[in-house]
């Protein structure tokens, strides 16, 4: 048997595509709700500045079941709420609302984490500056947070790029969508190899433009 | 300028209330240098930061210009946090912001326009002596040059007041003493008040005009620094003193068993030091006298010497009355 015989290269290409416009949009979206939702984790929590035990507890809830949901489930879960929200539940537009309804409660865990990281004492200068929340928050937090949050933007990206390819069992478009129609299905077994290939080539490059961005903001 | 009024500080830890402060009541005056000194755990930590309110008192007024920092509203209070500078023992600079945009950090905070900020910033950053390092990060500067910043930042909005928290604690006794100059040039140059925490009694020595001793959350001795280190009365102040001078009186005692004679401690302090009393004092009365051990330094800006000497022979009733006369201070040991 010759190899690639199956592969569609024009339609291995259109899979490409909406697979990147998956990623992207829908981390656009985890980090636009994603960091603040972090933010808020981070400042609401026992002997922080907004101390707000109940608040906390509520939003660290919500946040655990969303996050211990199975995304496939999620997937499904939530179709009816993607069809209102997206107008389908097919495709790339259907898949970026599960998609950021998965990420964001994983991406504000790791913005929570990466903002402990920063020295208490910066905080308490701050504070002794007059420094407002807003101030403290822009000024002091999220810059000194920036090489560990884009940290979590990577790791959040890559885990995006599986769970795109997830999206496929729904219809969800993309090389994972691919993947599971011809080379699962089909018995293709080298559609299966193009895609898988291209995936890792896809995370390989996320975790190298995640890593050098690191290490630029970073100045210690 | 600043007065504590009967503050009394616990710490709610495991659902015990464990107390800081019990009962302090002090007073700061404008333009001094007040050393508080205390060894870790005696509550000084506290204490600084109740004239900011970084930490709130259980009981009792923080006064700062007959104003009750403890009512002033949330906005008030950050408003008289712009006009008190802080610098601390592990700086608490942003690692991602260079010395420029530190220094400039607190003159956004307290709303200046921009084109104010940055010949300020300029003006702090050359004060501290770091126009080659304006646009470093603080990873790339030594103890020293961070603590520099440290200075500029705390004092970019022209407080009235800085608090120093263990401010030379993380650094080598050089650069200790490079930056304490620095503080008391510009204590002397803006007539700043100076308060500053530390467990070091050669940090007070060198800068401040008057100590508290802190011992259990409590002020154990209170003075002018010259006093208290020259004639400590409570234990803990003896111990700092000790670690200072690296004198341990009752070893010496020891020393001292077989020499003959009276055994008196002379202190002289500013110009008496420099002055040949003893030898003229001795020729009048015609005491023999061996001197056992003794220092002779200065604290901030006055020189004193002290001196245990052993007198014999000759009328040494009468010698001690000439040199408590002409201002020693005499103390009798044996």
């Amino acid at each position: 048997m010759a190899f690639f015989t199956n592969v569609d290269w024009a339609e291995i290409g259109q899979a490409s595509l909406d697979t990147l416009t998956m990623l992207g949009g829908s981390l656009i979206f985890t980090i636009l709700l994603g960091l603040p939702l972090g933010v808020l984790l981070f400042l609401t929590a026992r002997r922080q500045l907004l101390e707000q035990p109940i608040l906390y507890a509520a939003l660290s809830f919500v946040v655990n079941v969303l996050r211990s949901v199975p995304f496939v489930i999620l997937l499904i879960v939530m179709i009816p709420l993607t069809v209102l929200i997206a107008g389908t539940s097919l495709g790339v537009a259907g898949a970026i609302p599960p998609l950021v309804v998965g990420a964001t409660p994983f991406f504000a865990r790791l913005v929570e984490t990466a903002l402990r990281e920063v020295d208490r004492g910066i905080i308490e200068a701050a504070q002794a500056m007059g420094a407002d929340t807003k101030q403290i928050v822009f000024g002091a937090l999220l810059p000194e947070a920036r090489p560990g949050i884009l940290a979590g933007v990577t790791v959040t990206a890559i885990t995006l790029v599986s769970y795109a390819a997830m999206s496929g069992v729904i219809g969800g478009g993309g090389l994972g969508d691919l993947a599971i129609r011809f080379g699962y299905q089909r018995f293709q077994t080298d559609v299966m190899v193009v895609t898988v290939l291209l995936l890792l080539a896809l995370v390989q490059v996320l975790q190298m433009i995640g890593d050098r961005l690191v290490i630029h903001y970073s100045r210690k | 300028m600043i007065q504590f009024q009967n503050i009394q500080k616990s710490f709610r830890v495991a659902d015990r209330d464990v107390p800081a402060l019990q009962g302090i009541d002090l007073e700061i005056e404008a333009g001094e240098v007040f050393g508080i000194i205390g060894h870790s755990g005696a509550g000084k930590s506290t204490l600084v930061r109740l004239i900011n309110l970084l930490e709130r008192p259980s009981a009792g007024q923080v006064l700062i210009d007959n104003i009750d920092v403890t009512a002033l509203s949330a906005s008030a209070l950050r408003a008289m946090r712009q006009n008190i500078g802080m610098i601390f023992q592990h700086f608490n600079l942003l690692a991602s912001k260079t010395v420029t945009e530190n220094i400039a950090w607190p003159l956004k905070i307290a709303g200046w326009e921009a084109a104010a900020i940055a010949p300020r910033v300029r003006e702090m950053i050359a004060r501290v002596g770091l126009q080659e390092h304006a646009h470093k990060y603080p990873a790339q500067l030594s103890g020293g040059q961070k603590q520099r910043v440290g200075i500029a930042r705390a004092l970019a909005t022209r407080p009235k007041i800085l608090l120093c928290d263990e401010a030379t604690s993380a650094l080598d006794p050089q650069t200790t003493r490079s930056v304490l100059d620095l503080l008391a040039d510009i204590n002397r140059e803006l007539r700043l008040t100076i308060v500053l925490i530390t467990h070091e009694m050669d940090v007070v020595r060198r800068i401040c005009d008057r100590v508290a001793v802190l011992d259990g959350g409590r002020v154990v001795e209170l003075g002018p620094v010259a006093e208290v280190f020259l004639h400590p009365k409570h234990p803990t102040t003896r111990g700092f003193v000790f670690e200072a001078e690296h004198v341990d009186e009752t070893e010496q005692y020891d020393d001292f068993a077989h020499v003959p004679g009276r055994l008196v401690r002379l202190t002289f302090t500013g110009d008496t030091t420099y002055a040949p009393l003893l030898g003229e004092v001795a020729r009048d009365t015609g005491i023999d006298f061996s001197i056992l051990a003794g220092r002779i330094d200065r604290i901030k800006d006055t020189p004193y010497g002290q001196l245990t000497v052993a007198f014999s022979a000759g009328d040494i009733d009468a010698a001690l009355a000439q040199l408590s006369a002409r201002g020693l201070s005499v103390e009798e040991l044996r």
